[in-house]
C-alpha cells in the first residue's frame, strides 16, 4: 500500500498541526561547519532530557553526526539512506526515528556523496516527510535542529519557515569565517521574519583567540542581539567526544558541564517570544566591521581609507576619450571630491585640466553642473577656478551630451546607444548607479554602496558603514508619501537610516540627495524608468511572455517551425535512441504529438517522436533520493541497458533542467558506456534554462553524426540539398528532378532529418546548396566548416520566377552556361495550370498585417523561414495589402523602415510592382474592423487558429502552406484560392449573431 | 515498466493540467523553465480542441514563469510576483494556483509563505499545489489539483461554508470527475449523469471538475450529498467536513451494470428506491435490448485489452463480462501498484488476467504476444498513447481517454451511463469487425500453395 499521505499541503511543520494543548518549543542553532554546535546542541539536549522534557533531536547536517553523542544506535540510520532503499510513499518513522538516552530521539537527515547531489535538496525532502508522516505531533516537548550553516540555501533555510523553528541560536568563534557564516545566517533571517523567527542569542564556542569574547560581544552588538554564553575551549569536551558521549554525561562534575549547564539555563530562562530580527550586515559592511573590530581592534590601527567601491574608471575614461574628438585629450584620473562630486582630471598635450561634475545645493541649473577647477585639489577641498580652452570645451561637452540625450549622468558611462531604454528589473540601472554614486567618504567613516533589491513595486538601495545602514526606496510617482525628495516622476524616501545625526549635517554628504540629483537629471516626460514593462518601445513581444501585447502577432518567433523537426534523429534508415537523463515529466515531450507546439514558444530543441518510434524513447527516471543524491548512478545504469539494445545503434542523450541543478557530468557518463559498448552517442546539452545558444546543440549533434558516419571524399558528385525538406517530400522531388534535367544530381538532403546513405555519401558533394532560412545558414555553417565544400546560397525557389532564379543561380555557382528562357520554364502543363490559375487569383486579394519594426521579414526570405512572401504572392497573381503599423515609440530603433523605406523596397522586389499596397494601420484598435473588410480574402498569420481571422470570417494562411518548384506554385495556388472562399461562420454570420444584436 | 522506456502514463503535472483545462476561470502559475508550454501541447492543441489553456494572444492560463538560471540561483520571487500583478490586473482569474517544476522544487523554496505573499498582491485566492513531480503519476495531480480548488472554494467563501442557506436536500454534487476535455463526450458524460440524478429527483449542482467555474462549483458547499468518484474521496470528505454533506463514495457508472450500482447506491443514500426503479423501468429496454443484440452477434467470446486509468479500467472491465467478452490484459495507466488492486481479478473472470501497471507500449505488445494466438485479445480500448500496439498487432481499437488525439467529439459521445452503454458497446463492434476485417485481409494475402 502506499503510504500515509497528507495530500496537498507543503510542509508546514508541526506547531500548526499539534495534538496536545502546548505546542513543543522548536530551537535551531546554525553555526559554521566545524565551530562546534553539534557538541553544542547535543548536550543541550541531554541536557533537556535529564530535565525531563520529551525532545526531538534532528541533524540537518549532511554529514549525519549530530546524534551519535547521544545514541547507542550505529550506524545511526538517514532519511535519505532510507529513501534510497524505499519507495518514498512506503516509509514510516520506524526507518529513521532512533532512540537516544535520556529520552531524546533522534533523526538524520543525511546527505550526498561529495562531488554530487543537492544536500539542501535532501533536507527538505526530510522535513516534507516529517509532515506527511506527522512526525512533529508527537508530543514531544522540545525540539531542537543541528543546521549547517555554510551555506544558508533555500534547503538549509527550511527549518526556518514557519512551523518549525522560531528560535535561532548562532554558534560563533570569534574566527573571521565563523562570523561571516553567522552574518550569513543572519541575513537568511531577515529575510524569512515573515516566518515569524527571530534570532534568540549567540553562542560562543571559544577557540581561544586573543579578546574573542569581545569580538564576539562586539558582533552581537553590532547585529542587534546578545550573547548568551561563551563555551570555552576544554579537552574534557574532546574527550567525551572520543568516547561518543556528551560532557555531561562523561563528566558531570567538570568545569565543562557547568559552562553547558549555565548556558542550558541561560536558554530556557529566555523568553521564547524576545527574539529579534538581526540588523544583518552587507558584504562591504561585514568588510569593514572585521577591519575595525577585528584587525583594528586588535591591532590598535585605524581603518585605512577604503578605495572606491563601484566605479569602474577605465570604462569611464574610455567613454570620456570618446566624447571628447574634436581635441586629444585623456582623462589622467577619475575620482571623488570630500564633498561627493565627481573629478575628472583631463589633460592633452599642453594643456590640462580639472572638472568637478555634481550638485550642488544651491544650484538652479536643470542640468549637468559642471564646475570648471584646475590645478590639484588640495586636501582640504579648496579649488581655483580658471578659464583654460580644454576645461571650457569639455565642460561644454559634457553639458551638451547630457542636455541633448537627456540621461543621466551615468549612462553617459554606456558605450552602445544611449537612447537605449532599460528598466530597473535589468539591474542595469543599479549598476550604473553603483558605478557612480559612490558617496566617497562621509564625515565619521566609509559609506558604501551595497546592492539593490527590486520587489516588483520599489527599488530598494542599500548604503553601508561599519556602523550603520542606510536603505533608500526609489518608487514610481511623485509625492508620495513620507518622500525625501520627488521628483515629477519619482519619489525617493529614506527608509532605514542608522547614521547618527552628525552625519547628516551637510546636505552635500548626504548620499540620497545625490540620488535626487541624478534621478532629477534623468527625469524626462517619458517616465523612462518602467517598473513594469520590460517591453517598453517594442510593439510586439514573444508569445511565450505573458501578458506581452499580441495584438499584432502575426509572425512566428523566427526559425521556431522549422527547428520543432530540427532535431529529431528519427529520420529513416537510423536506429538511434533517445535517452532523456531526467524524472518523467521532461521526457514525455517526447512522444507522439500530430500538431505539436507552434507559435506559442520559441522552443527550437522540441523532440517529438514520429508514429511508431515511442519505442526508442527511454528515460533513466530519477526518483526523489536521486534528486538530493545525485542521479549518475541511475544513467549509468540507463545508458548500458539502452545502449546494449540490438535494436539500437546510437544513442542520443538528452538532459533536462533537474540535472542541470542536480549538477551531474553527463559527459563523464557518456565517455565511460560508449567504451563499453562501442557505439556513438551523441550529447544533447539542451537545457530550457539556457537560451544563450539554441542553435549549438543541433549544431554539434549533426556535426558528430555526419562527422562519424560520413565516409572520405571520393569523388565530387552532385550537389547536397540542406534545408529544402525532407527527402521523399513532393517539393525535394521536383528539386531533384529540376536539377537532374541539367545533369545534376542530388548527393545528400540534410535538414530536418538525414538519411544514413546520405550521411555516408555526404561528402562526395561538389558543392551543398543551402536554404536562405537564417537557421539553417547558421547551423549550417557549423558544420560545413568541416566538410571543405564550397557553400552555395542561391535564391528560393518560390514560384515560377524564383524557382527560375534558384536554377540559374545554381548553375551559375557550379559554373555552368546560364540555361535559356526555355530551358528555365516548367513544364507546358503546369505553364497552362499555371495561367489558369492566375487568372483566378487575380480576384483576390491577399493580406499581411506587419509592425514597422518587423517588416524586413517581408523584404528578406531568409528572415522569414527561407520564403519570399511578397514575391511569391505577386508570382501566383494575387494582389497584396500590407497594413503598416509604425507607432512613434518604435521610430528610432533600429530595426524600424518607415512605410516609404517600405514601398520603396518592396518596389524593386520582382513582381510586385501593380501589385502591391501599403496602407498605415493608425492604432491597433483599428485592426479588428480593417480585417473584417470586404478585401483582403485571406490573411496571412503564424498563428494557430488565429482568432483574429476567425472573428473576421477570413481564411488565414502562412508560410507552411507555400510550397517551392513549379508545381508547388500550382498546389500553393489552388490552397490559397480556395483559403480565400468565405468560411462557413461568415456565410452563416447572420444565424450566428445573437438576435437583439441582429435587431 | 520495461527498463527505462518510456511508459504511457502521463506525469505529475499533466494531471494538473488536466484540472486546470477543466475549470475555466482557474489560472495556474508555474515555475518552471520556458519550455512548459510544451508539456501543455497535448492537451491544448492535440486532445482537446475547447481547450482555452492556450491562448494566441497571450493570455494563456498557463502561466509560465520561464525561470533562468541566474533567477533560480539568486531568488525568482520577483519575476513571480511580477507575472502575478499581470494576471491580476487583468481581473482574469478566478483564483491562481502555484505549482513548481521539478528543477525548482530543487531549491526548496518555502512555497507556504511564497504564496501567502503572492496572495497579498492580488484579490483572488493564491492556492499552492505541492509537487510530486518525481514520483507522482497524473492521477495524483489531477487529485492535489482537486484539494487545491476546495482550498480556493473555501477562501472565496471566505470561512462561511454553509453559503446561502441550508444544503438542499435533494442537491448533489459530484466530486473527482475527471474530465480531461471538454468537447462533447465528456459533456455528454455529465448532461447523461444529470440525466440520472433528475430522475431520481435529485438536482445536480456541479462537478468537480466538469467544465464549471469556479463560481459555480462554489455550489458543492450546498449540496447535501457528495458522490465521491474514485480519486477523489478525500477532496469529498474534506468538503462536507466544512458543508456537513454527506460522502457516497462511488464507482464511475460504466456501462449496464456499472450505471444500475450507481442508481442504486445513490437511490439508497436518498430514499429514492422508487424512482430509481421507474428509472430503470425507462430505460433497460431502451438500451439493453440494442445492447444484447449487438454483443450476441459481434461481440461474443471476443477478447480485449485495455489500457486506462484504473477507474475506468474496472468499469470496462465489468462491462465487458456484461456483453460477453473477457478482458484478457489491463494495463492501469498508473504508477501505483496499490490503485490497481481489484483488477488482477473479478467473480466473472474465467482466469486471471493479465495485470500491467505504469507499462510501457512495449509491455503490453509483449504482454499480448505473449499468450497463445487463440487467447490474444482482437481488441484494444486505449489511448492514443497505444495506438501503436493494436496497429502493430492489427487489433481493433477503440480510443478513449487521455490523451486522444485520432477521436474528437463534436457530437455527443458519452462513455458513461446508459447512452454512453450504447455509445461503448457500439465502439466495440466497430473495433471488432475492423480487427476481424483487417485479420481475413492479411490471411487472403498470405501465398497458399497452388493446387498441382
Amino acid at each position: 500500500m502506499r503510504g500515509r499521505r497528507k495530500s496537498g499541503a507543503f510542509p508546514t511543520g508541526g506547531q500548526e498541526s499539534a495534538s496536545r494543548g502546548t505546542p513543543p518549543r522548536q530551537i535551531a542553532v546554525y553555526g559554521k561547519g566545524g565551530i562546534g554546535k553539534s557538541t553544542t546542541v547535543a548536550n543541550l539536549a541531554v541536557l533537556y532530557g535529564m530535565a525531563g522534557h520529551k525532545v526531538l533531536l534532528v541533524g540537518c547536517d549532511p554529514k549525519h553526526d549530530t546524534s551519535y553523542r547521544v545514541t547507542e544506535v550505529r550506524p545511526v540510520p538517514t532519511v535519505l539512506g532510507a529513501l534510497q532503499q524505499k519507495n518514498v510513499h512506503d516509509l514510516t518513522s520506524d526507518d529513521f526515528l532512533v532512540a537516544g538516552r535520556h529520552g531524546v530521539t533522534c533523526i538524520e537527515a543525511g546527505g550526498p556523496e561529495p562531488g554530487v547531489g543537492c544536500a539542501g535538496r535532501g533536507l527538505s525532502k526530510m522535513f516534507e516527510m516529517f509532515d506527511t508522516l506527522g512526525l512533529l505531533d508527537r508530543e514531544y516537548d522540545t525540539i531542537i535542529y543541528d543546521v549547517l550553516g555554510d551555506v544558508v540555501c533555500g534547503g538549509f533555510a527550511v527549518p526556518m519557515r514557519r512551523g518549525y523553528a522560531a528560535e535561532v541560536f548562532i554558534v560563533a568563534s570569534g574566527e573571521t569565517m565563523a562570523l561571516y557564516a553567522a552574518n550569513n545566517i543572519c541575513r537568511a533571517l531577515v529575510r524569512l521574519q515573515g516566518n515569524g523567527v527571530r534570532l534568540a542569542g549567540v553562542i560562543g564556542n571559544l577557540r581561544g583567540l586573543l579578546d574573542e569574547r569581545a569580538i564576539i560581544e562586539a558582533f552581537a552588538e553590532r547585529i542587534g542581539s546578545r550573547v548568551l554564553h561563551h563555551i570555552p575551549r576544554d579537552e574534557e569536551i574532546l574527550r567525551a567526544e572520543r568516547e561518543r558521549r556528551t560532557v555531561v554525561e562523561y563528566a558531570p562534575e567538570s568545569p565543562a558541564t557547568a559552562e553547558y549547564r549555565a548556558l542550558f539555563e541561560a536558554v530556557t530562562a529566555l523568553d521564547p517570544n524576545a527574539g529579534v530580527v538581526p540588523r544583518a550586515m552587507g558584504e562591504l559592511g561585514f568588510e569593514e566591521f572585521i577591519r575595525e573590530q577585528v584587525f583594528f581592534f586588535r591591532d590598535g590601527l585605524k581603518p585605512p581609507a577604503p578605495p572606491v567601491e563601484g566605479f569602474n574608471p577605465a570604462l569611464f575614461r574610455r567613454w570620456l576619450g570618446r566624447a571628447l574628438t574634436s581635441k586629444l585629450v585623456r582623462c589622467r584620473q577619475v575620482r571623488f571630491s570630500p564633498d561627493g562630486r565627481l573629478l575628472l582630471d583631463l589633460a592633452s598635450r599642453s594643456e590640462s585640466a580639472l572638472l568637478a561634475l555634481g550638485p550642488r545645493a544651491a544650484s538652479t541649473n536643470p542640468g549637468v553642473h559642471v564646475e570648471v577647477l584646475d590645478g590639484i585639489i588640495s586636501p582640504n577641498g579648496e579649488a581655483h577656478p580658471a578659464a583654460l580652452p580644454l576645461a571650457r570645451y569639455a565642460a561644454s561637452r559634457l553639458g551638451q551630451i547630457a542636455a541633448k540625450f537627456h540621461v543621466p549622468l551615468f549612462d553617459l558611462f554606456r558605450l552602445d546607444s544611449p537612447t537605449e531604454v532599460f528598466t530597473f528589473e535589468s539591474g542595469l540601472f543599479a549598476w550604473r548607479l553603483g558605478q557612480f554614486l559612490v558617496p566617497g567618504v562621509t564625515r565619521s567613516g566609509p559609506f558604501v554602496y551595497a546592492g539593490e533589491q527590486f520587489d516588483g513595486e520599489a527599488l530598494r538601495y542599500r548604503f553601508e558603514s561599519a556602523r550603520a545602514n542606510l536603505v533608500l526606496r526609489l518608487e514610481m510617482g511623485a509625492g508620495r508619501s513620507g518622500a525625501a525628495y520627488s521628483t515629477r516622476h519619482l519619489s525617493l524616501t529614506v527608509e532605514e537610516d542608522e547614521r547618527a545625526p552628525a552625519e547628516t549635517d551637510d546636505p552635500d554628504c548626504r548620499v540620497e540627495h545625490y540620488l535626487a540629483f541624478l534621478l532629477a537629471l534623468s527625469d524626462p516626460p517619458e517616465a523612462r524608468y518602467a517598473f513594469r514593462h520590460r517591453t517598453e518601445g517594442v510593439v510586439v513581444g514573444s508569445t511565450q511572455d505573458w501578458g506581452a501585447d499580441l495584438r499584432l502577432q502575426f509572425f512566428a518567433d523566427p526559425g521556431f517551425d522549422f527547428l520543432a523537426n530540427f532535431n529529431t534523429a528519427f529520420g529513416l534508415g537510423w536506429r538511434v535512441g533517445l535517452l532523456y537523463h531526467g524524472e518523467r515529466e521532461c521526457s514525455h515531450m517526447a512522444t507522439y504529438v500530430p500538431a505539436p507546439m507552434q507559435n506559442i514558444v520559441p522552443h527550437p530543441l522540441h523532440v517529438t517522436a514520429p508514429p511508431g518510434m515511442s519505442g526508442r524513447v527511454f528515460v533513466s527516471d530519477l526518483t526523489e533520493a536521486d534528486s538530493a543524491l545525485g542521479g549518475e548512478d541511475r544513467l549509468l545504469a540507463a545508458l548500458r541497458a539502452v545502449a546494449a539494445r540490438p535494436d539500437i545503434e546510437a544513442l542520443i542523450v538528452q538532459d533536462t533542467c533537474v540535472v542541470r541543478v542536480m549538477g551531474d557530468d553527463i559527459r563523464r557518463c557518456i565517455r565511460e558506456v560508449e567504451r563499453e559498448v562501442a557505439k556513438p552517442i551523441f550529447y544533447l546539452d539542451a537545457t530550457a534554462m539556457d537560451e544563450s545558444a539554441p542553435l549549438q546543440p543541433i549544431i554539434e549533434f549533426w556535426r558528430e553524426l555526419i562527422s562519424r558516419t560520413a565516409a572520405q571524399k571520393s569523388r565530387a558528385r552532385g550537389v547536397n540539398l540542406v534545408g529544402y525538406g525532407r527527402a521523399g517530400d513532393p517539393t525535394l522531388t521536383e528539386l531533384e528532378a529540376l536539377l537532374a534535367a541539367f545533369d545534376v544530381p542530388v548527393n545528400a538532403v540534410l535538414f530536418p532529418t538525414l538519411l544514413r546513405e546520405h550521411a555516408l555519401c555526404f561528402r562526395d558533394a561538389a558543392a551543398n546548396v543551402v536554404s536562405p532560412f537564417e537557421y539553417v545558414r547558421v547551423a549550417f555553417s557549423g558544420i560545413a566548416s568541416w566538410a571543405e565544400i564550397p557553400t552555395f546560397v542561391p535564391p528560393a525557389p518560390y514560384g515560377e520566377r524564383g524557382t527560375a532564379a534558384w536554377l540559374t543561380s545554381l548553375l551559375g555557382s557550379l559554373g555552368r552556361e546560364p540555361p535559356g528562357a526555355e530551358e528555365l520554364a516548367p513544364r507546358e502543363e503546369t505553364r497552362a495550370r499555371l495561367a489558369e490559375i492566375r487568372t483566378r487569383a487575380a480576384d483576390l486579394e491577399a493580406g499581411v498585417v506587419v509592425v514597422s519594426t518587423q517588416s524586413k521579414r517581408l523584404l528578406e526570405a531568409e528572415r522569414l523561414l527561407g520564403v519570399p512572401l511578397l514575391p511569391m504572392l505577386a508570382d501566383l497573381g494575387l494582389r497584396i495589402r500590407v497594413l503598416f503599423y509604425d507607432p512613434p515609440r518604435v521610430r528610432e530603433l533600429p530595426e524600424r523602415l518607415s512605410r516609404e523605406e517600405f514601398m520603396k523596397a518592396a518596389s524593386a522586389l520582382p513582381g510586385l510592382p501593380g501589385k502591391l499596397a501599403v496602407e498605415p494601420l493608425e492604432e491597433p484598435e483599428d485592426l479588428p474592423r480593417r480585417l473584417a473588410e470586404e478585401a483582403p480574402h485571406l490573411i496571412y498569420s503564424e498563428i494557430r487558429d488565429d482568432p483574429r481571422l476567425r472573428a473576421a470570417g477570413k481564411g488565414q494562411f502562412s508560410v507552411n502552406d507555400l510550397e517551392a518548384g513549379f508545381t508547388g506554385a500550382v498546389r500553393t495556388a489552388e490552397r490559397l484560392i480556395r483559403r480565400a472562399a468565405p468560411p462557413l461562420t461568415r456565410r452563416y454570420q447572420r444565424f450566428l449573431v445573437p438576435n437583439e444584436e441582429r435587431r | 515498466m520495461s527498463s527505462f522506456a518510456l511508459s504511457t502514463v502521463p506525469p505529475f503535472l499533466d494531471g494538473v493540467y488536466l484540472g486546470i483545462n477543466a475549470v475555466p476561470d482557474a489560472w495556474l502559475l508555474i515555475d518552471c523553465p520556458s519550455g512548459c508550454f510544451c508539456k501543455c501541447e497535448r492537451i491544448a492543441l492535440n486532445h482537446d480542441l475547447t481547450s482555452t489553456l492556450f491562448d494566441p494572444m497571450g493570455e494563456h492560463r498557463i502561466v509560465q514563469s520561464g525561470v533562468t538560471f541566474s533567477d533560480f540561483a539568486m531568488g525568482n520571487e520577483p519575476l513571480l510576483a511580477r507575472l502575478m500583478d499581470q494576471l491580476t490586473a487583468r481581473g482574469l482569474p478566478g483564483a491562481v494556483f502555484v505549482a513548481q517544476a521539478s528543477s525548482v522544487a530543487l531549491a526548496s523554496q518555502d512555497m507556504s509563505a511564497l504564496t501567502e505573499r503572492l496572495s497579498r498582491r492580488a484579490d483572488v485566492p493564491v492556492i499552492p499545489i505541492a509537487s510530486e513531480t518525481f514520483e507522482g503519476d497524473w492521477i495524483d495531480g489531477f487529485e492535489r489539483f482537486g484539494e487545491a480548488v476546495v482550498a480556493a472554494l473555501s477562501a472565496i467563501r471566505g470561512g462561511d461554508h454553509k453559503g446561502t442557506g441550508a444544503p438542499g436536500k435533494n442537491k448533489v454534487s459530484i466530486v473527482g470527475y475527471l474530465a480531461d476535455r471538454l468537447e462533447a463526450d465528456h459533456r455528454a458524460n455529465i448532461d447523461e449523469l444529470r440525466r440520472l440524478l433528475e430522475a431520481l429527483g435529485l438536482e445536480l449542482q456541479t462537478v468537480l471538475a466538469g467544465g464549471a467555474p469556479l463560481g459555480d462549483l462554489g455550489r458543492l458547499f450546498d449540496s447535501s450529498l457528495l458522490l465521491a468518484f474514485p480519486y477523489a474521496g478525500s477532496t469529498a470528505r474534506r468538503v462536507a467536513a466544512e458543508s456537513g454533506a454527506e460522502v457516497l463514495e462511488v464507482e464511475l457508472p460504466v456501462g449496464v451494470g456499472g450505471t444500475a450500482r450507481f442508481i442504486e447506491a445513490v437511490a439508497g443514500a436518498t430514499g429514492r428506491e422508487r424512482q430509481a426503479d421507474l428509472l430503470m423501468r425507462r430505460e433497460i429496454p431502451l438500451c439493453v435490448p440494442a445492447i444484447e443484440r449487438a454483443a450476441d452477434r459481434f461481440l461474443q467470446d471476443t477478447k480485449i485489452a485495455i489500457a486506462a486509468d484504473p477507474a475506468l479500467a474496472a468499469g470496462l472491465i465489468r462491462f465487458a463480462a456484461d456483453l460477453g467478452t473477457e478482458v484478457s490484459v489491463v494495463a492501469a495507466r498508473t504508477r501505483s501498484a496499490a490503485r490497481t488492486i481489484g483488477l488482477e481479478s473479478a467473480p466473472e473472470a474465467t482466469k486471471k488476467r493479465t495485470l500491467l501497471y505504469d507499462a510501457t507500449p512495449s509491455d503490453l505488445a509483449a504482454a499480448i504476444t505473449g499468450m497463445e494466438t487463440g487467447e490474444r485479445p482482437q481488441v484494444l480500448v486505449a489511448t492514443t498513447m497505444e495506438l501503436d500496439v493494436a496497429c502493430d498487432l492489427a487489433m481493433g481499437f477503440v480510443e478513449l481517454g487521455y490523451p486522444s488525439y485520432m477521436v474528437h467529439a463534436l457530437a455527443p459521445r458519452p462513455s458513461l451511463g446508459f447512452a454512453g452503454a450504447l455509445e461503448l458497446c457500439q465502439e466495440l463492434v466497430r473495433a471488432r469487425q475492423s480487427a476481424e476485417y483487417e485479420q481475413s485481409r492479411r490471411a487472403a494475402a498470405t501465398p497458399r500453395e497452388t493446387l498441382p
